[in-house]
């Protein structure tokens, strides 16, 4: 549903996706995130696995969840926001399953509503790409 | 060998359809009726809860050898490719096709589309009675697109490159900084 309500809807070049592939059922392995990958063929978005939980749970730190880590995320930053020792708080998020706000449930259209409004605002003064890595 | 594949490659169906392809052609009548069909490659969304809860899937839909509609349906978050259709009927606009499968519950579990095909012969709505979710929903509205012909191929499955992450996942966070100019979405999801 991220291919039907966000990349098919939104053309914006200006969006880049990350997804993090894991072991959110403690059995996933690398061989199953690589078919995974297809449901998103979008030159914006980047797929990445990690057989460790360590990011699920800095994600879920940075919405709150507390003993709890953030798998089924879906995590909006705004232009201009760096991730630095610890990752940042969103500017929007979405959540499945997760002991979150209801409200917050995953919505495909209330998803793009919101990155809509991020893709409107400009960068934050001063705020700029970063250096390509040597 | 794939079951729309079988019914397409048989040399009765093959001469069959290029007989009606140039009746078609020569008739209006008749054309009128190939747009009243349910053969062809159809794509849509079974729909729990709009936006939220919504199974991709597709159907493909052919006469065999005796003129019977069979067909088969994938399921992608199913694990589904070329499942046998048990049955397929167009009666007037109304159409109905099912399968059967083992479920979570119930073995040689049914599972039912009824709907109605649109007068211009491009669109099929209706109710799938099948898998329940988590609320308990197994009757829920479905729609499809009529996308093309029925062909027993599928397109070369898109894998995308996959980047390893270390556990404090340097890269990504290089990635994401590397893009601080844009409007970044991050998602954390199983593969399964």
């Amino acid at each position: 549903m991220v291919r039907k309500y966000v990349l098919e809807a939104i053309p914006a070049e200006d969006l880049e996706v990350f997804v993090i592939w894991g072991p959110m059922l403690g059995r996933e392995t690398e061989a199953d995130a690589k078919p995974a990958t297809a449901f998103l063929p979008d030159p914006r978005v980047q797929h990445f696995w990690t057989p460790s939980h360590e990011m699920a749970e800095a994600a879920g730190k940075s919405v709150g969840l507390v003993d709890e880590r953030g798998w089924d995320l879906f995590l909006l930053h705004a232009r201009g926001v760096r991730w630095e020792a610890t990752a940042p708080v969103p500017s929007y998020y979405q959540h499945v399953g997760r002991s979150l706000p209801k409200e917050r449930r995953f919505n495909g259209k209330a998803l793009v509503q919101e990155l809509e409004r991020l893709l409107r605002q400009a960068a934050p003064s001063g705020a700029a790409a970063a250096p390509p890595a040597s | 060998m794939r079951l729309v594949s079988r019914v397409l490659r048989h040399p009765n169906t093959a001469a069959a359809l290029l007989v009606a392809m140039a009746w078609t052609a020569a008739t209006p009548a008749l054309a009128e009726e190939a747009v009243h069909s349910l053969e062809g490659t159809w794509q849509g969304w079974i729909v729990y809860a709009e936006a939220e809860i919504e199974l991709d899937f597709l159907v493909e839909i052919a006469p065999d050898a005796n003129g019977k509609l069979v067909g088969s349906i994938d399921v992608p978050s199913q694990k589904m490719e070329f499942y046998p259709l048990t049955s397929v009927g167009l009666e007037g606009h109304q159409v109905a096709f099912d399968f059967h499968r083992d479920s979570e519950r119930t073995k040689n579990a049914h599972f039912l589309f009824t709907g109605e095909l649109s007068d211009d012969g491009t669109r099929i709505a209706g109710m799938f009675k099948g898998w329940a979710d988590d609320d308990g929903r197994n009757h829920v509205p479905f729609t499809l697109e009529r996308t093309g012909d029925a062909t027993g191929e599928r397109a070369p499955v898109p894998i995308q490159p996959l980047h390893a992450l270390s556990p404090a996942g340097d890269e990504l966070v290089q990635a994401f900084n590397a893009k601080v100019d844009k409007v970044r979405l991050v998602l954390l999801l199983s593969p399964t």
